[in-house]
Order: structure tokens, then C-alpha cells, then sequence
């Protein structure tokens, strides 16, 4: 008669299942995790080469330095933004 | 009579209606030139041959003429043209091809003109920042003056083709700076005009709240015939405006508004002595000049912010594909990878603060135009990176393209054998003050007139 899984046995299987069944969905996991650079790797159908990483993260650096720069410019509470982009009448299209 | 390749419209425009020389033939003097002189300074995206000959043989049995029947022409390699490659100067478009032409150019086929060529360009139009010349299909574009120096950008091939003779006129375009410079750099007379004034239907999009186009020629006079023939509202651009272009405004002459310049901190001793020259030109016609201000606001930041966000969704597809990294200047790829993570909140600041900088048209109630230098120095040299060499440049960061405001560029002196270049900025809808002024300037010097060393 086969013997009854314990509460522990059954916990630690379970847990093995779910790692298991939770590899194929890190993997996906894991490629829309932040790279090294910050950017998400799903991001680009090619990997970046390795000059072109060390630029964007210099770059990343100089959008992030301008998210903290353009706080000194106080805007008026409230204002709204001027898109000069005038949008096209439906009978455009 | 002779026409040689430095003509100006009018004159080619006479000699054609005369018999004296027929777009035929105007048409070979240029194409032969593209193909040697231009071609040498990689500015050539691609020739129109074919099509040039059927148009300058229908333009020489038109009897219903324009300013422009019959004048050959080339566009930046941003404009569709139906069936003919349209690169946007990047390798990753090689093989694009429209099936429709774009609004300029459907305009000017309609105006009789000639299409020669298709004129290399930054690719993308310098969208991800680049930081090489190199950073075109064709490779570094040559300054129409030194082999040495770059063109300018992104309407290199524009700026350099015009003033090396190899096109009657030219188009290009501006997000910021993409027509001022390459007209500063080669000593052209470029005219940016008020946003929406010119469709950009069949244009590629960097930053649409931002991008205009308009011509690159050898005098003012040239712009104001170009610009007349392609500016107007057209239903598949909606940011065009319905305000009727003018440029024969009279009354009393536009009083100049003068920034506060930076020469000696910018040891440009050559633009400092063509920026007085200008000034001494003009007042001697009658022109008064006032002190005046921008207020202090970061108006190149937010470009900065809105040309990255807006270049990045506008190329998205591009950049998440396969041929990305085909750009030839790395620092793009690296620029637009940045670019797709700026954040909607501080995309929204840029906006935000354009309104704020609104304000700024308060300087048109002290003057009618403003004159600056283009740069405080000549070209920069072609071979290495623009972060090493773009130094104590100066140029317009105040708010003219933030705020859509047109400007007119063109050649007033001289250093060290090649061009540097002003620029008189308007209010908004007033390309009639920078084309008076220009002209006017134009009519009492020779700058505008001055041609590369022949080759």
C-alpha cells in the first residue's frame, strides 16, 4: 500500500512541481528583466553589441541626469502642455 | 548667353523663357556635375537621371510657365519619391522605396521644376544623437568649401550640393538646427520657415511637433521663389497652417533686435568681425537695432527631451527590429535605445515648459527680427568626433524651434577660408522680415555670390 505523502513531503514536492513548472515562465521572466544597462532586453530584436551597451549606458545616465536637471525650472502649477501638432479631421482619412 | 552652375532662379528662369539655353541642357550641366563633384563629397543618396530628362523635356515644350519650370532641383533623402529609393541616409533603408511622392515634391514636379537627385542626409535625420559625420549611407559629407571640414547636418548633401553648383536649388530639413547648419557650414542661404507653413506629408517624421522643411539655395531671392512654390495648407498634413504666405510686405524697414553675443569668451574674432560687418551693412540702409533678451529658460533641454521622445516612438518599429544596429554611427544606436525610455512625465515637462516659453514672444515687442551668428566659427573638421570638436561653437539656444518661429540663414564672412554664417529669426508667420532683411543685405554684398574653388 503505498504510503501517504506526509504535509512536509507534500510541500516539498509541490514546491519542486512549481519550481518545475516555473522555469519556462522565468525564463520569459528573466528576458523582460532590467539588463545591466537598464533597458528591458525585449527591447531590441538583437542583442546590443558590447560598444553599443557601454554608449547607452552613458546615455541613460545623461536622460536620468536631465530627469533631475529640468526640476530646477519650476513650472506654474497647473499649466497645461502646448502641442503645436494640430490633429487631422477624421475626413482626412 | 551662358548660364553657368552658380546662377541664380531669375537668371535661369529668363534665359529659359528666352530660348537662350533650355532645361535640357541645364539639366546635363548639373547631372554631370552631381556625378563628379558631389559624388566626391558624399552628397549624392541617389540620381534621378531618367526622370530629370522626361521632366526637362516637358518643362522646355511648356507654355504655361513658373518661376520654376525648368530649374533643376534635389531633395534631402527624406522626401518619398514615387519608385525611386528613399533611404533617410540609413543603411538600415536601403531598399525603401514609396509608391507616392511627398507633398514638396509632388509641388515642385507641378511647378515644372526638375528632380536631379535625391541628396544624402544624416541618417534619421541625426535622430539618437549622433556624434560623427560619418554618420550618413554615403559615408561623411564634404564641406563645399574644404574637403576637410564636415557639412553640417542633417541637409548636408542640400547645403553642400547648392553651394558647389550641382543643383539649381535644393530642399532640406529642420528639427533643430538641420538647415541652419549645413547653410552655415557651406555658406548657403537656407530658409527654415514658420512650423506648418510647408506639408510634410511623404516627409520622414523625427519629432513631429518640431520637423519643417524648407529650401536651401544661393540667395534669399531663391529661397522666397522656392518657398512660395511649396508652402501652403495641405489636407494630409493637418499641423499646416491655412495663413497665406507673404513675402512682398513693405513699410517701414524691421527694426533688429540683437542678443547678447559671447565672441571674445568664444575667441571668434572672424564672426565678431562679420557680425558687426552685417550690422554696419544693414543700419547704413536705414535698419535701427535694439538690445533684447530671451528669458533665462532651459529651451534646449526640452528640445532635447521632446526630440528624444518623439524621435524614438516615431521610429519604434526601426528600432525594436532587425536592422537597428545597421546604423552607422553606434552612438545613434545607443541614443535611441535611451531614447525609448525617457519618461512620459518628463516628455510632458518639454511640452509644459514650451508653453512657458511662450513667453518669449514678448521680444517681438521690442523688434520685428533678430540677428545672430548661425555659429561663432566655420565648419568643424570631418574626421573627428563631434564631442571633441564642437567647441565655443555658440548657436541659437533660445527658443526659435521650440516655438516654431522661422529663420533665415546665410553666408557673412569668412574664416580660414571657409564660411561662417548669420541668421535673422522672426515671429511666427513673418518670413517676410528674414526674407527683406536678407535680401537687402544680399543687395549690397557678395557673400552669397562667393564660389568654392573649382575642382
Amino acid at each position: 500500500m503505498a504510503k501517504e505523502p506526509s504535509r512536509r513531503e507534500l510541500i516539498a514536492a509541490t514546491s519542486a512541481g512549481l519550481v518545475t513548472l516555473a522555469i519556462p515562465h522565468m525564463e520569459k521572466l528573466q528576458a523582460i528583466q532590467p539588463s545591466p544597462t537598464g533597458v528591458q532586453a525585449h527591447t531590441f530584436a538583437k542583442p546590443l553589441s558590447v560598444e553599443a551597451q557601454r554608449l547607452l549606458v552613458e546615455s541613460l545616465k545623461g536622460i536620468e541626469k536631465t530627469s533631475v536637471e529640468r526640476l530646477k525650472t519650476k513650472l506654474p502649477e497647473n499649466s497645461e502642455p502646448c502641442f503645436t501638432f494640430i490633429p487631422l479631421s477624421r475626413e482626412v482619412f | 548667353m551662358s548660364i553657368g552652375p552658380f546662377a541664380g532662379i531669375r537668371e535661369m528662369s529668363s534665359a529659359l523663357v528666352k530660348r537662350q539655353i533650355s532645361s535640357v541642357e541645364l539639366t546635363e550641366m548639373y547631372l554631370k556635375r552631381l556625378k563628379t563633384i558631389a559624388v566626391a563629397h558624399n552628397a549624392v543618396a541617389e540620381l534621378t537621371e531618367s526622370l530629370a530628362y522626361e521632366q526637362a523635356r516637358k518643362a522646355d515644350a511648356s507654355t504655361n510657365r513658373t518661376a520654376l519650370t525648368g530649374i533643376p532641383f534635389g531633395v534631402k533623402d527624406l522626401l518619398s519619391t514615387k519608385g525611386i529609393p528613399t533611404r533617410w541616409g540609413s543603411p538600415g533603408h536601403a531598399d525603401q522605396v514609396f509608391n507616392f511622392n511627398a507633398t514638396v515634391v509632388q509641388k515642385l514636379e507641378d511647378s515644372g521644376a526638375v528632380l536631379l537627385a535625391k541628396l544624402e542626409m544624416i541618417e534619421l535625420a541625426g535622430g539618437g544623437n549622433y556624434n560623427v559625420a560619418n554618420a550618413s549611407r554615403m559615408g561623411p559629407c564634404k564641406s563645399a568649401w574644404d574637403k576637410t571640414l564636415w557639412a553640417g547636418g542633417s541637409s548636408s548633401g542640400s547645403g553642400a550640393s547648392t553651394v558647389l553648383g550641382c543643383v539649381g536649388f535644393s530642399i532640406g530639413s529642420e528639427t533643430s538646427g538641420s538647415i541652419v547648419c549645413p547653410s552655415a557650414f557651406n555658406g548657403a542661404t537656407g530658409f527654415r520657415p514658420t512650423y506648418g507653413r510647408v506639408s510634410r506629408h511623404g516627409a520622414m517624421a523625427l519629432c513631429w511637433t518640431l520637423d519643417k522643411l524648407g529650401p536651401i539655395c544661393r540667395s534669399a531671392d531663391d529661397c522666397g521663389i522656392v518657398l512660395e512654390a511649396i508652402a501652403g495648407h495641405d489636407p494630409k498634413d493637418g499641423s499646416t497652417l491655412t495663413q497665406k504666405l507673404n513675402l512682398r510686405t513693405r513699410g517701414p524697414k524691421p527694426k533688429i533686435g540683437l542678443l547678447k553675443e559671447t565672441f571674445k569668451v568664444s575667441k571668434a574674432e572672424a564672426a565678431e568681425k562679420a557680425y558687426h560687418h552685417v550690422l554696419e551693412v544693414l543700419r547704413k540702409q536705414g535698419y535701427e537695432t535694439v538690445e533684447v533678451a530671451y528669458p533665462a529658460l532651459p529651451y534646449s533641454m526640452a528640445i532635447d527631451l521632446i526630440v528624444n521622445a518623439e524621435g524614438a516612438s516615431a521610429h519604434e518599429n526601426f528600432i525594436r527590429g532587425d536592422r537597428f544596429q545597421m546604423l552607422q554611427d553606434i552612438n545613434q544606436v545607443a541614443g535611441f535605445a535611451a531614447a525609448m525610455e525617457v519618461k512620459a512625465v518628463d516628455y510632458l515637462w518639454a511640452m509644459r515648459m514650451r508653453t512657458e516659453a511662450l513667453k518669449a514672444n514678448a521680444v517681438w515687442e521690442k523688434c520685428d527680427c533678430i540677428f545672430t551668428p548661425a555659429f561663432y566659427h566655420r565648419a568643424i573638421p570631418i574626421d573627428q568626433p563631434f564631442d571633441k570638436t564642437w567647441v565655443n561653437m555658440g548657436g541659437d539656444d533660445g527658443p526659435s524651434n521650440l516655438l516654431g518661429w522661422p529663420a533665415m540663414a546665410f553666408p557673412v564672412g569668412f574664416e580660414d577660408g571657409a564660411p561662417i554664417g548669420g541668421q535673422i529669426i522672426a515671429p511666427n508667420f513673418r518670413e517676410d522680415v528674414c526674407y527683406r532683411v536678407v535680401r537687402d543685405f544680399q543687395r549690397n554684398t557678395d557673400f552669397h555670390t562667393k564660389h568654392p574653388p573649382a575642382e
